[in-house]
């Protein structure tokens, strides 16, 4: 199954998961809420009507509350990489954008590992490397895509570090008026 | 400026005098020119040096005899306190020796020194032979030269002390308790023992601590001259400066590096590393990307060469990249001998909140000023949130109500320059990041493992049975004892 099937299937699933320390970190689908590039919030676009709920994110997108727009809308963009999911977990909104990091220090043969996998998936990525890092674009353009390639190169090939790249948006540490 | 030297307990003692008169021409010139930082630090040591001055007027009378000559106009010998809340000491025309021979008395008298006053235990108040600041210099010499005759317990100068009253706060009125409770409120001793490593260091310019967060404001003046480097890792601007009422790291910065007469930072004269990696969104959050605060982190060790990483913040799942790119800090950082981060146990009176969770960080949660963890039922604590706990945490510090640096101006957490309730797990954390860097700031050669287990092993152990518990972690901080451990 490639990659793209694999996360259209995903998409009607309401969790998801990723690695963190050898361990699954489970990450549960935020129905109302997607991200988009601020950009496609300009103008006359189908996110017109989110507009107001648009609560600017980090790395060009914005967070905008779903229950404006038709599902049919939400779902294409989805599916065009125009939007990405959010998810919720341990008290944090998670945004999966369409972007991998690996990183391999410790082993040549697990850096060969990695360079065959990318090499397998090359109709689907763009691939940096620099340093004992490799930086994976999605053609797809698509967050949860990224999510399962992440996940499928820490079960095949193990590398130090693979991962997603999320933009989250949680608590503030400070603690205002806490005698208020 | 002069310097006067003399005998405490067998070990030479130096104090920079400077007179009242040349503090106030110093302050006139420094006010004109452009140099912010500069401008304050005159501006309040002119302030001193007046209220000193008046207050010595004021006590004319009373204290004729110990004025004669010294201490009586604007051109008294005045040595400004260095730490807040300290005395501005007043050089006097006059010494006190203790429990001297009859011979010594002779030798004194015939050197041209007149008793003023005979007190218990053989002390002697004596006036020096001549007036003004000869006479103060004179005095120290025979001082010394009888010290070193050893015909004496003790010989010293007289010094006259200008105390400072700190006005009270809604804080409460120690706004430096984390510094040194005096137990009003809170238990004595309940702090980190500031004062006393202050005898042995501030820190060193060489030391370079990172405070990442949502930005410093690094033109505030207590913290501008403290600033080697910074980087913004959100927004991609040349500075580190936060976004609006975005306050936080500026207040955790300046626990450590503040140097305000009155709100000091426990280790500031070592160097800032502003950096940059979240923001707020107006409504109580905070948004970040894990790449880019990996990349930040990276930064911070390999680039600016940080040898010590505060982490005021934390919840959420893990990150990978940012464990691996604090990985890399840990082993790599500071020429291989590895840097020491840092990170806050959390607020929710929960468990432990990531990155404070990876076992090489130090995991800092929060006291109270009665020595107990802050919980919203904890004794002098706070009632809308408490420290997190758990096998993670590590050491605990103060963390309610801590007198810090604010956004300039009325934005941030007050109308004014420093705010005097900073709190949380995110207050408490900069004082042991602080602990580390003055630490290595006396042992630079000491690798990261070590200026761990010397934070851990000289905490106050606030357990009756002396061992580590959840709540409170080994103990809370204890910097004097860190520094002692750390120069044996």
């Amino acid at each position: 199954m490639s990659q793209q099937e694999n996360s259209t299937k995903n998409n009607a699933k309401t969790t998801s998961f990723y690695y963190a320390d050898g361990k699954k970190i489970e990450l549960n689908l935020v129905s109302d809420k997607i991200a988009v590039q601020a950009d496609e919030l300009q103008g006359d676009s189908v996110w017109s009507s989110a507009r107001d709920t648009a609560e600017s994110l980090m790395g060009g997108y914005s967070l905008i509350d779903v229950r404006s727009l038709e599902p049919v809308v939400v779902q294409k963009g989805l599916e065009s990489g125009q939007a990405q999911p959010v998810y919720e977990a341990e008290g944090c909104l998670i945004v999966v954008l369409p972007e991998i990091r690996i990183e391999e220090s410790r082993s040549p043969a697990t850096v060969a590992s990695v360079r065959k996998y990318l090499e397998d998936h090359c109709d689907e990525i763009l691939v940096q490397e620099l340093e004992q890092r490799f930086t994976l674009k999605l053609k797809s353009n698509r967050g949860d895509a990224a999510l399962n390639m992440a996940n499928e190169i820490v079960q095949q090939v193990a590398p130090e570090m693979a991962q997603a790249r999320f933009i989250r948006l949680m608590k503030r540490p400070s603690i205002l008026n806490p005698e208020g | 400026m002069a310097v006067i030297e003399y005998y405490v307990d067998g070990v030479l003692m130096r104090l920079n005098f400077q007179t009242g008169e040349k503090l106030l021409e110093g302050a006139r010139v420094v006010r004109g020119a452009k140099a912010k930082g500069t401008r304050a630090s005159a501006s309040i040591q002119r302030k001193l040096a007046s209220e000193a001055v008046a207050a010595l007027h004021a006590q004319e009378d009373r204290m004729q005899p110990l004025m004669a000559g010294s201490v009586s106009d604007e051109s008294t010998m005045l040595a400004l306190p260095k730490t807040p809340g300290g005395a501005t000491v007043v050089a006097t025309s006059t010494m006190i020796v203790e429990k001297a021979t009859a011979a010594e008395r002779r030798k004194l008298i015939s050197e041209g020194l007149t008793i003023l006053n005979e007190g218990e235990e053989g002390k002697l108040l004596l006036q020096g032979p001549s007036e003004g600041i000869a006479g103060v210099q004179e005095v120290a010499k025979l001082a010394r030269e009888s010290v070193e005759r050893g015909n004496v317990q003790a010989a010293h100068p007289n010094f006259v002390r200008v105390l400072h009253h700190i006005e009270p706060s809604p804080a409460g009125n120690q706004p430096l308790w984390h510094q040194s409770n005096g137990g009003s409120p809170g238990i004595v001793g309940a702090d980190v023992a500031a004062w006393a490593a202050w005898t042995i260091t501030h820190g060193d310019p060489s030391t370079r601590v990172a405070i990442l967060d949502e930005g410093v404001d690094t033109e505030h003046l207590a913290l501008k001259s403290a600033v080697a480097q910074q980087a913004d890792y959100v927004d991609g601007h040349p500075t580190a400066m936060p976004d609006g009422d975005d306050a936080h790291g500026t207040a955790c910065a300046g626990i450590i590096f503040s140097r305000s007469e009155q709100y000091s930072g426990l280790a500031n004269e070592c160097s800032l590393v502003a950096v940059r990696i979240a923001k707020g969104d107006g409504r109580g959050n905070w948004i970040f990307d894990d790449f880019q605060t990996a990349d930040a982190i990276d930064w911070s060790w390999k680039k600016a060469s940080s040898d010590v990483l505060s982490c005021s913040w934390g919840g959420g799942p893990p990150s990978p990249s940012m464990t691996a790119a604090f990985q890399r800090a840990q082993t790599r950082g500071r020429g291989g001998k590895g840097c020491i981060i840092v990170a806050a146990s959390g607020n929710a009176n929960s468990r432990i909140d990531y990155p404070a969770t990876i076992p090489f960080i130090l995991a800092v949660g929060a006291t109270t000023p009665y020595d107990v963890r802050q919980s919203p039922n904890a004794k002098g604590g706070e009632r809308g949130w408490g420290s997190n706990f758990g096998r993670e945490l590590d050491l605990v510090a103060p963390g309610v109500k801590i007198a810090t640096t604010d956004i300039q101006g009325p934005a941030g957490y007050s109308e004014d320059d420093f705010t005097l309730t900073f709190n949380g797990t995110s207050s408490a954390t900069p004082m042991v990041a602080a602990g580390a860097a003055m630490i290595l700031s006396v042992r630079p050669e000491l690798n990261e493992t070590r200026v761990r287990e010397i934070l851990i092993q000289t905490t106050d152990r606030l357990t009756t049975s002396g061992r580590r518990n959840n709540q409170v972690g080994w103990g809370r901080l204890n910097l004097f004892a860190a520094l002692r451990l750390a120069r044996r």
